[in-house]
């Protein structure tokens, strides 16, 4: 079906080619997944298939690459439509037409295909995704998961033969995210679509693929059964990793398979569990009572109490839209906060001035660009360094090269990769020496190498006498970097306690480890690791 | 664009639907047309009252719908700034005028004499300027009112085929103006967490580069994805028939803009007007054939052209009709002059005119209905799991 | 003429202007209009004559006095005229003019001869010609009436035709010259020098000028032209003569003083006022019934 002949390919001004000598095949009804690192060259792999690369994203390109018979050198991507559908990380951008049913519509509008065929396939594809309850809603309203699954149909109209997904579950929350990769499986398995699918979180997927694909990063591409390639790959799902480490061949790639070689590791931890951590014994750093927040006539954070801690990492975790943010934003005192107190240092961040609340609370926001606007990375550091003269910190650039070694001081900030550019962020606003520092969503997007750098910058921060919040989905970097796990929903904290307890209680929080091991109270593989080595050492 | 037989339903069209937009845009700018012949405050007064009473009978419950108290509130900043410009540059008062207030008079140098600013405001100035603006705004709002009722994308959907690209470039950026105000926002609140110290030029840029270049970003994710799916597949056109097209297409607005300025203008030549109009629509038409030709797709659920669209497209023909035809009887009943002070009279005939155009708030029919969504079916939310009660550390 | 002839033309002439001046002043003094101002205070040193020609439809040539009248505009109202603008230009372009001396106040030309809707072409409209104080012929006037600044002894007339676009030839342009209508310094010798030659150069005289409006735009595309007044201009063409030499006086228009116009117009019927607004009530009342009532269910 897909069919790569020695393709190389060089973007204009790229000193080195992205992709160097691929040459792979995917075969009709396959899932192939595509693994690999940020800047490893998954994205331009994916747009090969469908011709963006190079007609619309530019670069040049050697080789053939074959799509059902039709080689996209001749054909553009527009020619390919009725073969290839394409989905990105970010419907919403994607969306053309005010609701559902018209986005539905709009491809095959484009394709010319006649009113009563268009009619009866919208049709089809509302009922098959699920979303025929949602077709006159305007596209804005819906959830996260919904628009991925309307965009999903929107490409399913045109009855493509290829599949061509590019994470599409980073923005989501994990139920939704299990939606939506519910739906690619059916179509695989009931619609026979072949399926290309690049992901960050390998957890979910990886039982699924038929093939993966590995981009090494140095432009070459490695490709076979599941089983057996990742033995060898650097990025890998926890369940993966704890395979590795135990010794099993073939790999357990889904939970169900590893809990089935799980007791002989039991036997070898001889049913102990962890060395468990002593708690954080910081001084409290941030009082919150009564914190409200309202839109109009919505509730998004019910008086909620919390207290932050010296030198600990708290994980705020929750659906999206149950008052994660709100909270955070409020706590900064930049925010509404309708009523309750906050306390920080015996002063209230929301009645100070700008820079004054910044140097108590410090936050990074969803999208931390947002508060870049220079032309280089140093004129930022020297920015935040007179934004903040009066902290007893140490200089931007010092701070940046403590949390992302390596980063040059002429390269635009936009031109940084996503972890760089978080950490960019983290300096300037950890300039102003607050105690408190929140981060909204940091995992977003992020690979589990820049995952892992980001936990040692955590750590670090805490043994520095911070107290940090991060509110994110990602169970498994709860489980790797925090001590303490809110949980919110509706505007309320359901849960407050230690990460082991609050998330091994919860089938949908529980890390993959956790899930194997149960009833041991292993969370993530280092621990296990760390155990084996001790009863090693015995 | 027929729509299909198998849908073709056995009634009139007043089963709640949206009005095809074209209809809806016809009636407007016949009381454009109308509202540009007349200067009577009663009947301006009367033809924004009609529009009110039409949105409120059938706007939908779509965001876009309810803009029409912007075009209000534009009408009135317009009146207010043309009572403010004839306040200052006066005219002068006669011996008979009701002064209000008299504003301290700066001379202007000889070469500049021909302004005069300061002077007396008399009520009758104020008046006449008010109402003189009073009629721009309720052109204004005429426009408003077609934007209200009628979905702004749908009505550019139904532009021939050559005017596909430039009808989505402009729905794309019609999309696209909620997602930029909502950028704007958030980086207007993220701006107070680097609390710069910097005022004035430096705040523009520190809000406008995250923006412009999120924008950026969005534009380009937008265009690849519309490219994907397959936007812009045209058919064969040589060189030779893009050139004739594009002439044609040129000819065709310049004999539409000489044949307006014909009807609208005063005092423009016989032969501008209507001929100019008619040979401008036959090249339009002409250019616009030639060019759709290239263009192959289909439309989604076409909105259908039945008895009341046409009713409705009619009543504001013949507004615009009634209006033009009864200039030669009372002139001075349509434009009433302030000086000196009396009160405006209200001619028949264009009251009927007006009175008319809001017969399209019953020939149309009613809005749909928005469904009502349960609860439970909106989203679907994942349960957590039940608190933590006490630690168990085990053993 | 036989110079006996001459002479009793002249009485003749005089005692009807002293006539006509007696009954400005008694009327001036009788009708109370606050900025009225008698003939006689008009002097070659102060104040400004303004004249309006009502020949054209067979009138005289009406002229009043002004005292520091800060524009033409105010000059014609301070005299005793009326004026009308057009709806394109408003008040500031003369469309029509009037005079209570002239046909009880109607205004010139009737609504039936110009409709006042907008420009009035060039072949037919109120011009505007200045001659300051020391100067013996017209010069069409660059300003409109309400940015001129009358000054003193200056003569203002305002004719009735057509006219070129310099300003300098048409049935507009004034046949009489400036000084048989600028003010003199008694009443006696007003009787006297009114009815000589126009050639003399007038030591002070009181005249009404006709202060003709300068259209906006001198380069006017002009209008269908009426036909029967092109012929009345064509014919008075030929008793005229362009104004830049003073030419003799030689057109039999009388020339009488301005009566300021006392009464203004009924502020019309409120009725159809009343009948308006109520229907405008009535559709919005049922506008905001109708808003009301989606706004309960939704």
């Amino acid at each position: 079906m897909i069919s790569f002949d020695r393709v190389s390919v060089t973007y204009t001004g790229a000193s080195a080619p992205v992709l160097r000598d691929v040459s792979l095949r995917v075969e009709e009804g396959e899932l192939c997944l595509v693994v690999g690192g940020t800047g490893a060259g998954k994205s331009t792999l994916l747009g090969a298939i469908n011709g963006l690369v190079p007609h619309f994203t530019g670069g040049t390109i050697g080789g053939r690459v074959t799509v059902d018979g039709r080689d996209t050198a001749t054909h553009p991507p527009r020619e390919l439509a009725d073969v290839v559908g394409v989905v990105t990380q970010d419907p919403l951008a994607g969306f053309v037409t005010d609701t559902v049913e018209e986005e539905l519509a709009y491809g095959m509008e484009q394709l010319a295909i006649a009113p009563e065929v268009m009619r009866k396939r919208v049709e089809e594809t509302l009922d098959l995704l699920s979303l025929a309850e949602l077709r006159d809603r305007p596209l804005h309203e819906i959830s996260g998961g919904q628009q991925q699954r309307v965009a999903i149909g929107a490409v399913l109209t045109a009855h493509p033969r290829v599949l061509v997904l590019d994470e599409p579950t980073s923005a989501l929350d994990p139920t939704a995210a299990e939606e939506v990769l519910a739906t690619i499986t059916r179509l695989v398995h009931d619609l026979g679509l072949t399926v290309v699918l690049a992901e960050h979180r390998l957890e979910r997927v990886v039982q699924y693929a038929d093939t993966v694909v590995y981009l090494a990063g140095d432009g070459t591409v490695a490709d076979g059964p599941p089983a057996e390639m990742f033995t060898r790959t650097t990025v890998a799902p926890p369940v993966v990793e704890l395979g590795r480490l135990a010794g099993w061949d073939p790999l357990p790639l889904s939970v169900r398979d590893a809990r089935r070689r799980a007791p002989e590791l039991h036997d070898r931890l001889n049913g102990g569990g962890p060395a468990p951590a002593p708690p954080p014994q910081g001084e409290t750093l941030l009082r919150g009572r009564g914190v409200l927040v309202r839109y109009g006539e919505i509730v998004a954070v019910r008086g909620v109490d919390i207290d932050l801690r010296a030198g600990e990492v708290t994980a705020l975790m929750g659906r999206n839209g149950s008052g994660k943010s709100s909270l955070m934003w409020a706590l900064q005192g930049s925010g509404r906060r309708q009523a309750g107190s906050v306390e920080v240092d015996g002063r209230d961040p929301k009645a100070l001035s700008a820079s004054d609340a910044r140097s108590l609370v410090g936050l990074v926001p969803q999208t931390p660009s947002d508060l870049l606007y220079l032309n280089s990375v140093d004129a930022e550091l020297a920015q935040a360094d007179s934004e903040s003269e009066q902290s007893e910190s140490a200089p931007a650039r010092e701070l940046l090269d403590r949390l992302a070694p390596g980063v040059r001081g002429e390269l635009d900030p936009r031109d940084l990769s996503e972890g760089q550019r978080l950490s960019l962020v983290l300096a300037i606003q950890l300039r102003a020496a607050p105690r408190v520092m929140l981060l909204d969503e940091p995992t977003r997007g992020l690979d589990y190498q820049a995952k892992h750098e980001l936990k040692e910058i955590v750590e670090m921060l805490a043994a520095d006498g911070h107290a940090i919040v991060i509110a994110t989905h990602d169970v498994e970097f709860v489980a790797t970097a925090c001590h303490r796990v809110v949980v919110m929903a509706e505007g309320d904290v359901v849960a407050d306690g230690p990460t082991p307890e609050i998330v091994r209680s919860s089938p949908a929080f529980a890390p993959q480890v956790a899930k194997i091991l149960a009833p041991l109270p292993y969370l993530t593989v280092a621990e296990v690791e760390c155990a084996l080595a001790a009863r090693a050492a015995r | 664009m027929r729509s299909a037989p198998a849908h073709r339903l056995r009634d009139s069209g007043r089963l709640p639907r949206a009005l095809h937009p074209i209809a809806w845009w016809i009636w407007a700018i016949g009381l454009v047309l109308a509202v540009n012949r007349t200067t009577n405050p009663l009947l301006l007064i009367l033809t924004l009252a009609v529009l009110a009473f039409v949105i409120a009978n059938r706007r939908t419950d779509a965001p876009w719908a309810r803009a029409f108290k912007y075009y209000l509130w534009l009408g009135l900043f317009v009146i207010v700034l043309r009572i403010v410009f004839q306040s200052v540059f006066s005219q002068g008062a006669e011996a008979g005028d009701h002064v209000l207030f008299t504003l301290p008079r700066i001379s202007t140098p000889k070469w500049y004499a021909g302004v005069q600013i300061g002077g007396p405001v008399t009520l009758e100035a104020t008046l006449t300027a008010a109402v003189d603006g009073l009629r721009l705004a309720t052109m204004l709002c005429c426009i408003g009112a077609a934007n209200a009722l009628a979905n702004p994308k749908r009505a550019l959907r139904v532009l021939p085929g050559a005017l596909y690209e430039l009808g989505m470039a402009v729905v794309v950026s019609i999309t696209l103006a909620p997602q930029l105000i909502e950028s704007v926002q958030r980086v207007a609140r993220a701006r107070r967490l680097r609390a710069g110290r910097r005022k004035g030029w430096r705040v523009l840029r520190s809000i406008a580069t995250p923006v412009l270049a999120d924008a950026l970003e969005r534009s380009l994710m937008l265009a690849a994805a519309m490219d994907s799916r397959g936007y812009g597949r045209t058919g064969p056109a040589t060189t030779a028939s893009r050139r004739l097209t594009g002439a044609l297409m040129l000819l065709g607005m310049v004999g539409l803009c000489a044949g307006c300025y014909g009807l609208l203008g005063n005092g423009a030549p016989r032969f501008l007007g209507l001929p100019a109009i008619l040979a401008g629509a036959v090249l339009c038409c002409g250019g616009l054939a030639l060019g759709g030709r290239r263009v192959k797709r289909t439309n989604y659920r076409p909105d259908p052209w039945r008895a009341p669209e046409w009713v409705v497209a009619g009543c504001g023909v013949a507004t615009a009709v009634m209006l033009y035809l009864s200039t030669g009887d009372d002139a001075s009943a349509l434009n009433p002059s302030f000086y000196p002070l009396r009160f405006p009279p209200l001619p028949a005939l264009p009251m009927i005119a007006i009175l008319i155009a809001g017969v399209a708030a019953v020939a149309a029919p009613p809005p749909p209905k928005p469904r009502r969504l349960a609860p439970s079916q909106a989203g679907a939310p994942s349960r957590i799991s039940e608190p933590v009660t006490a630690p168990k550390v085990p053993a | 003429m036989s110079r006996t002839s001459r002479r009793s033309l002249a009485v003749a002439v005089a005692r009807l202007l002293g006539w006509a001046a007696v009954a400005v002043v008694g009327t001036a003094a009788a009708s109370g209009v606050a900025r009225a101002a008698p003939l006689s205070d008009c002097s070659p040193h102060s104040g400004t004559i303004v004249a309006v020609d009502f020949a054209h439809w067979g009138g005289p040539l009406v002229r009043g006095c002004g005292l520091d009248q800060h524009s033409g505009y105010a000059l014609l109202h301070a005299a005793g005229f009326t004026t009308a603008g057009d709806e394109h230009d408003g008040a500031g372009f003369i469309c029509r003019l009037g005079d209570s001396a002239f046909h009880h106040g109607t205004q010139y030309p009737t609504a039936s001869e110009e409709a006042c809707i907008n420009t009035p072409s060039a072949s037919a409209y109120w011009s505007y010609w200045l001659a300051p104080a020391g100067q013996d012929r017209w010069t069409y006037s660059s300003l409109g009436p309400m940015y001129d600044v009358p000054k003193p002894g200056e003569v203002e007339l305002w004719t009735f035709g057509g006219t070129n676009v310099g300003g300098t030839g048409g049935s507009g342009v004034p046949s009489l010259s400036p000084d048989s209508l600028r003010a003199r310094t008694s009443a006696a010798s007003e009787q006297t020098t009114t009815t000589t030659t126009t050639t003399t150069t007038p030591t002070s005289t009181t005249t009404t000028s006709h202060t003709t409006t300068t259209s906006s735009s001198t380069a006017r595309t002009s209008r269908r032209a009426r036909a029967p007044r092109q012929r009345r201009d064509t014919t008075r063409r030929r008793r005229h003569r362009p104004s830049h030499p003073s030419p003799p006086r030689t057109s039999t228009t009388p020339i009488v003083p301005a009566k300021p116009t006392r009464e203004r117009a009924s502020s019309g019927s409120a009725v159809p006022l009343i009948i308006g607004i109520s229907l405008a009530t009535a559709l919005l009342a049922g506008a905001g019934w109708v808003a009301y009532r989606r706004r309960r269910y939704e």
